[in-house]
């Protein structure tokens, strides 16, 4: 609550404001308990600081100097960066501490001119330009004086980021550019004027855009604000980072090792850590002043300093006592010095002080930051980044602790031994989940009981580490890699993108990078590209590894031919686009499993890439920091992994381990929700014998979903798709119908070599599509004579009688039920003798339980509804035949329909409509022989 | 039967051989108190300045960390502090608006990421019940996350009032404009965060 402040409410305010406005004026928002003592001990020690260094003799002398050159020659500034703004800044407020030291200033009015010598005329736009006509310079005033600060100390390196030409960046030139600054009573730099060349044409005029960007704290004379020139340097440093193709050059930094070893292998692309030669050579410094030679010895080489291990053959738990009590003296005498913080911290790591360890980073992180020596941005994001890690491990013995009550169980029915009070173990979970999964998934639907909280302010404390490296420095691979798994657990796919994107700019396209983008990319509708960049991201890995990234064999049933040429093509959920989506899930999977777990080898990779996303993840902890989960996959067993506290990786549990073996029975492959949603198109499809012998021909109807057609759209894609034997495409016609089109038909005549068609309907600016899937073959007699499969239509008009006429009029049955009064049929009759034969239409409704139920019919040509022996009309070949059936004493129910043709009392011909729904429960629409058909599973 | 509890702190490896378990630098002594009239304006306006600052940006670690920033800054420019010209409160303040743009400045110039994964409850656990510290924790994210999304100068005015605890005439002296101004923006800033608070819930 407010301490100092009791607010009166507005007077006037309706009342669901008034409402609001005593909600917020009662908001309770409280700094975390420690922040206060922490926060005034920072204020104690910085006054302590500033108290301890009374200016002496030679400091008021020096200051007094420094300030009269200052008058004299304009304010020099060296880059932010450096101590020297800091330093002087601080004696000129000791001088300004009650002693009252005052400095004679030369005067000068509001508008000093610059006359450090010598000043080059800029070179802007191509031409030379003459210094604008700046105020002369005139002194007047005395009194105290501060100098311009920028506001962000990182400022310069960011603008310099910035306005680094690409192509400069790419070829490694680099170079420091110095530049006279007017910067003006408001802070802002209103004149640039380069007073020193790079030597490079195109850097000085970067230098020259850039600087107009830095904002200052403006100098102050007598506490008011003023103009005046400073001295800046900028330098554009190439990136070291990312070497591509031959090493470049020598630089500052002798090459060092690997930061990842994962990488090693990865053709052209190297990536440095962030730090070792600068943190090597800052311990260094400090420890050869601070601790004697013999120690020094014995402790070995810096590196295994700086990395908390122990020369070999030395005993590691003395020389960690003697390495910290080197590193705590090292920290007391040069505290400004971030390098023994990181290796003492390293070592506590390693000692498993892991709390001490934090603080220490934290400590390092600070003194890398407050700038009193140059400290490179990578030092800082490493520090950050071995303090996001250490928080982590910490986090990870903590995260997703529960507890099960053993009432939850006790009143089960299960063989597994009731349990008894208080909490129910992992031991005793374990069993119940193979035993009865449904009673315990049931009982911690409702009785599990999540700590939920713990470990929250790690999570926080963890990524704002990570986030704080990759700030520092944008192309810490491991830094971005844990954020960019965090969004992706937030399924903040879009930030995402933008974080992803950003870590490949930073990298230059590390694999990596590429794939998180595709991730992202393919959550977000855009597989192409998602694509794209997968395969950009393959390409720069270590073949070894991209190709185990990109083979489906944790996806094959076991036996499959592992060199199956079209395993994808069978899976294409879409045939519509030019990629094939499951493929990119696929991707995605493999992509976030190696990324998150190591290795697609473990466990959980393994697992993770088969069935994607658990619906739920439960966590059950151990005091001796094991932890198990249960990943929870909606139905079937959960598959259970133990997991040491500290690691990502999950062991699956012996159980679950010989579960496994037999998971791609157990639980099929799963594809997970794609971003593009393809869902099953109902449709009634009856074959008739095609022209080619062995040939069908498909007659597809459907009606267009209302949920395809978005309010945008005018048109949808039509397709249907010929599909060979391995499910790759053969043939296919494309055409656009209108979104205003109720309903479908297709005529499909599949050959030879065809064995499924499909008809899809695609919406891309919705990413949407529906199909169906049918065998080309099935159900159609061959043999002599023949029928072919029946086709349920509405009932036509009175009118002509003509056969052929009627097949042209007919409009399929495509309302959800089998409701109304009547129905009519058609098929086609194959084959007969060419001679008047007496015939009769038999049609039965077989509903679900069997019971026949004998409907009325009337063939064409009759008069009436019954079941009479009529002559043939015509001995064309083939025959279509047409029949209106009374459908209205059929109760509510399933159905399927069976048409007999009785053909001189001798030969029955018989074909069905199965899948028939009558009345209230018409949650289907009339399929046709649905056994043969395959939609796509509705939201996979 | 085990009884499943969070542990205290990790324990993995016993402390070997560690002398000191706290590895924090000594302090080098020294005077260490601050002024008397610091210490009181800490006391005092620590808790409006936090407030005030929470309301401006994403989380409570920014907040924090922009709070101590404001706090060091006037303890660097503490005797520049005239008090014919503000209140302590009024300069803290106008010290923490001026940080506050300047760290939004700094989010939008490098454009860094939005982890938005704050789940540290902002909360204080003296509340009654865990499930009313949930609501209440939901209520104020609600809040907050709708106020972000008003546009600045509601921002500012609403967390003058709220945050920083300041009556019209005060955020009137702060902001430059006539108290009556306040009022009508005060009024229509609140209008504003109720719609985008109710429209925030709708869609979830």
């Amino acid at each position: 609550m407010m301490d100092d402040t009791n607010l009166d409410p507005i007077p006037g305010l309706p009342p669901d404001l008034a409402e609001l406005d005593q909600e917020l004026r009662e908001l309770e928002m409280a700094e975390r308990p420690s922040f206060a003592p922490e926060l005034q001990a920072e204020l104690e020690a910085e006054w302590a600081r500033r108290r301890s260094r009374p200016p002496s003799g030679w400091l008021r002398h020096a200051a007094a100097a420094a300030a009269v050159t200052i008058s004299v020659l304009g304010l020099s500034v060296p880059p932010a960066r450096a101590s020297l703004v800091d330093g002087l800044q601080r004696v000129l407020e000791v001088l300004a501490e009650p002693q009252g030291v005052v400095v004679e200033l030369p005067e000068a009015d509001e508008a000093p001119a610059r006359e450090l010598e010598p000043v080059t005329p800029a070179l802007l736009g191509g031409g030379r330009v003459q210094s604008p006509a700046l105020p002369p310079f005139v002194p007047t005033v005395s009194g105290l004086m501060t100098i311009p600060q920028l506001l962000d100390r990182d400022a310069d390196v960011k603008v310099a980021r910035r306005h680094y030409p690409r192509h400069l960046q790419l070829a490694g030139i680099g170079g420091t550019v110095d530049l006279a600054l007017w910067v003006d009573s408001t802070g802002a730099v209103d004149h640039v004027q380069l007073s020193g060349s790079s030597g490079t044409d195109e850097l000085d005029q970067a230098g020259l855009r850039a600087a107009r960007e830095l904002r200052f704290l403006p100098l102050t004379r007598d506490g008011r604000p003023d103009g005046t020139w400073v001295e800046f340097a900028l330098t554009f440093r190439p990136p070291e980072s990312i070497a591509i193709g031959p090493p470049p050059a020598a630089t500052d930094e002798p090459s060092a090792p690997l930061l990842d070893a994962g990488l090693s292998s990865s053709p052209g692309i190297a990536v440095t850590p962030p730090i070792e030669v600068e943190a090597r050579e800052l311990l260094d410094g400090v420890l050869r002043v601070e601790v004697d030679r013999e120690t020094l010895s014995r402790l070995g080489p810096m590196e295994g300093l700086l990395e908390g291990e122990p020369p070999p053959g030395t005993n590691p738990v003395e020389w960690r006592t003697e390495a910290s009590r080197a590193l705590e003296r090292a920290v007391r005498a040069d505290p400004d010095n971030p390098a023994p913080y990181l290796a003492l911290a390293r070592i506590r790591r390693k000692q498993g002080l892991r709390y001490d360890a934090r603080l220490l980073f934290q400590h390092g992180l600070e003194r890398a930051e407050k700038g009193v020596r140059p400290i490179s941005a990578r030092l800082v994001a490493e520090l950050a980044w071995e303090q996001g890690r250490v928080t982590r491990e910490s986090w990870l013995g903590w995260r997703g602790l529960g507890t099960l009550p053993a009432e939850a169980l006790a009143a089960a029915d299960c063989p597994v031994a009731a349990t008894g009070v208080g909490a129910v173990d992992a031991e005793e979970l374990l069993a119940w989940n193979f035993a009865c999964p449904r009673v315990l998934q049931e009982a911690l639907e409702s009785d599990f009981r999540p700590h939920g909280g713990e470990g929250a302010p790690e999570v926080t404390a963890m990524l704002a580490s990570f986030q704080r490296a990759v700030e520092a420095w944008p192309a810490h691979v491991e830094a971005n890699r844990e954020i960019l798994l965090a969004l992706a657990d937030e399924e903040a796919w879009q930030a995402l993108l933008n974080g992803a994107r950003r870590f490949a700019h930073a990298t230059d396209g590390h694999p990596w990078s590429r794939l998180m983008t595709g991730v992202a990319l393919h959550r977000l509708g855009r597989s192409e590209e998602a694509l794209e960049h997968f395969e950009r991201g393959f390409a720069a890995m270590d073949p070894e590894e991209a190709r185990r990234l990109r083979d489906p064999v944790l996806l094959r049933p076991l036996g499959d031919d592992p060199n199956g040429r079209f395993y994808w093509a069978a899976l294409d959920p879409i045939l519509h686009t030019e990629v094939n989506e499951r493929e990119v899930e696929h991707y995605a999977r493999t992509a976030y499993a190696e990324l998150r777990f190591g290795s697609l080898e473990a466990d959980a990779a393994r697992v993770w890439v088969r069935y994607g996303r658990p619906a739920k993840i439960r966590a059950f902890g151990q005091g001796s920091g094991i932890r198990t989960e249960f990943w929870d996959y909606g139905d079937g067993p959960d598959l259970v992994f133990h997991r040491p506290g500290w690691t990502a990786n999950g062991a699956l549990a012996p159980e679950a381990e010989a579960y496994l073996a037999d998971l791609r029975t157990v639980l099929p492959h799963r594809y997970g929700s794609l971003a593009r949603e393809s869902y099953a198109l109902p449709a009634m499809v009856t074959r008739f014998r095609g022209r080619m012998e062995g040939a069908t021909e498909l007659e597809i109807h459907a009606a267009v979903p209302a949920e395809i057609v978005s309010s945008h759209a005018d048109s949808l894609a039509f397709g249907l798709f010929f599909l060979g034997p391995e499910g790759e495409v053969v043939d296919e016609v494309r055409s656009v119908i209108p979104a205003t089109d109720p309903e479908v038909r297709a005529l499909a005549p599949a050959g030879p070599g065809i064995t499924r068609v499909v008809m899809e309907l695609w919406n891309p600016r919705i990413g949407m599509a529906v199909g169906t899937r049918v065998m080309a073959h099935a159900g159609v007699d061959w043999s002599s004579p023949g029928i072919s499969e029946a086709l349920l239509i509405e009932p036509l008009a009175p009118g002509d009688d003509d056969l052929e006429s009627i097949r042209a009029r007919a409009r399929p049955w495509t309302r959800p039920a089998l409701d109304g009064e009547t129905a009519a049929i058609l098929v086609e009759l194959y084959d007969l003798p060419d001679v008047d034969l007496p015939y009769r239409v038999d049609v039965d409704a077989i509903a679900a339980d069997g019971t026949l139920l004998p409907l009325r019919s009337r063939p064409a040509g009759q008069t009436g509804f019954g079941r009479e022996w009529v002559r043939l009309p015509s001995a064309t070949d083939p025959v279509v035949e047409y029949a209106e059936v009374e459908i209205s004493p059929l109760p509510a129910g399933r159905y399927t329909l069976r048409v007999a043709i009785t053909l001189d009392d001798e030969r029955t011909l018989v074909t069905r409509v199965e899948g028939l729904v009558r009345g209230e429960s018409a949650a289907g629409r009339a399929t046709q022989t649905g056994a043969d058909r395959e939609g796509f599973e509705l939201g996979f | 039967m085990t009884e499943f509890s969070p542990r205290s702190a990790p324990e993995l490896e016993p402390a070997t051989a560690t002398p000191e378990r706290s590895s924090a630098p000594v302090d080098e002594g020294g005077e260490r108190r601050l002024p008397a009239d610091f210490s009181a304006w800490y006391e005092a306006h620590r808790e409006t300045v936090y407030r005030y600052v929470r309301f401006r940006v994403a989380t409570r670690d920014v907040a924090e960390d922009i709070t101590s920033d404001v706090f060091m800054k006037a303890l660097r420019a503490f005797d520049r502090y005239d008090a014919s010209l503000a209140s302590p409160r009024t300069w803290l303040l106008r010290i923490a608006r001026n940080a506050v743009t300047d760290h939004l400045r700094a989010l939008r110039r490098r454009g860094s990421l939005h982890v938005s994964l704050d789940r540290v409850p902002d909360l204080i656990s003296d509340t009654p019940s865990q499930d009313e510290r949930v609501l209440r924790e939901e209520r104020l994210q609600s809040l907050l996350n709708g106020s972000r999304t008003l546009r600045k100068a509601d921002q500012q005015i609403l967390s003058l009032r709220y945050g920083g605890g300041l009556s019209n005439g005060e955020i009137a002296e702060t902001l430059g404009i006539s108290s009556n101004a306040v009022a009508v923006r005060l009024h229509r800033a609140l209008k504003r965060l109720k719609e985008a608070v109710d429209s925030s819930n709708e869609n979830r």
